[in-house]
């Protein structure tokens, strides 16, 4: 398994979550870690991710996770990198990250909206009133 | 007394037409529906996917290919856990009912009652 990181310094609405790699990655998920309370929120998971389709998961605009400043995006992903694996090319091999097919890759495209404070107290509210916060 | 019977008789046969019609429809009223919503996106002309839902003609001759892909789930070929499915806006997957719905339709024969089948619609339904 790996892991990545990433946050920003102002509100972020995420809109898509699209996981990336390449023969030997099989699952991705995507969490949320608040430091102020030190939760942990699961936002996305695949489980039986594969090379041979490339999906943009696109969020429903009321289920797009509002991320507060600070907070961090957690990305994991898993590899199989035994002889079980059809799409392995060489499960004796040593696999290092890179840009060829047969290197791995831990990334994902996320689309963000970028918010001021306003703009996200705004969107948490309506949330609120819809009764999903 | 003999009148509450007839009644209840009367009713019985409503209720029973009523069975008989859903289960006509199925086709239009539930299976076309989730093959226009999960499938058509790709499976139409010029879509790309390898073959087109055209018509309920072309619909019938892949219904056990359409059993054996779902089944194993190789198609609707979404990748989100059922979890997060309500979530996504384009999941392009299947819930344990629909899958029901298709199955049991193909099991059944991929019958259509209920489709339009006057003329080449270039329609599903």
């Amino acid at each position: 398994m790996t892991q990545g990181f990433h946050s920003f310094d102002h509100p972020v609405r995420l809109d898509s979550f699209q996981p990336h790699g390449h023969l030997r990655m099989n699952a991705a998920s995507l969490e949320i870690f608040y430091p102020q309370t030190g939760r942990t929120e699961a936002i996305s998971q695949v489980s039986n991710w594969s090379a041979t389709w490339h999906h943009s998961h696109l969020y429903a605009p009321e289920a797009a996770p509002l991320i507060p400043a600070g907070a961090v995006i957690i990305l994991k992903q898993w590899y199989d990198n035994t002889a079980a694996n059809p799409n392995n090319p060489d499960p004796d091999m040593f696999v290092m990250g890179g840009s060829r097919t047969g290197d791995e890759m831990t990334h994902a495209w996320l689309a963000i909206t970028h918010l001021d404070d306003e703009g996200f107290e705004q969107l948490k509210a309506q949330r609120t009133i819809m009764g999903d916060d | 007394m003999s009148r509450l019977n007839s009644a209840a008789a009367t009713f019985g046969i409503i209720i029973l037409m009523l069975g008989f019609r859903a289960e006509a429809n199925e086709y239009v009223d539930k299976v076309a529906p989730i093959l226009i919503e999960q499938c058509q996106m790709c499976h139409r002309e010029g879509g790309i996917a390898p073959w087109a839902m055209s018509n309920y003609q072309v619909v019938q001759a892949f219904a056990p290919a359409i059993k054996e892909a779902i089944v194993s789930r190789r198609m609707p070929p979404g990748q989100i856990n059922p979890k997060y499915r309500d979530t996504i806006i384009n999941h392009r997957t299947l819930s344990d009912d629909e899958m029901k719905t298709l199955v049991d339709w193909v099991d059944a024969g991929a019958p259509v009652e209920g489709c339009n089948r006057s003329s080449n619609t270039n329609s599903i339904l």
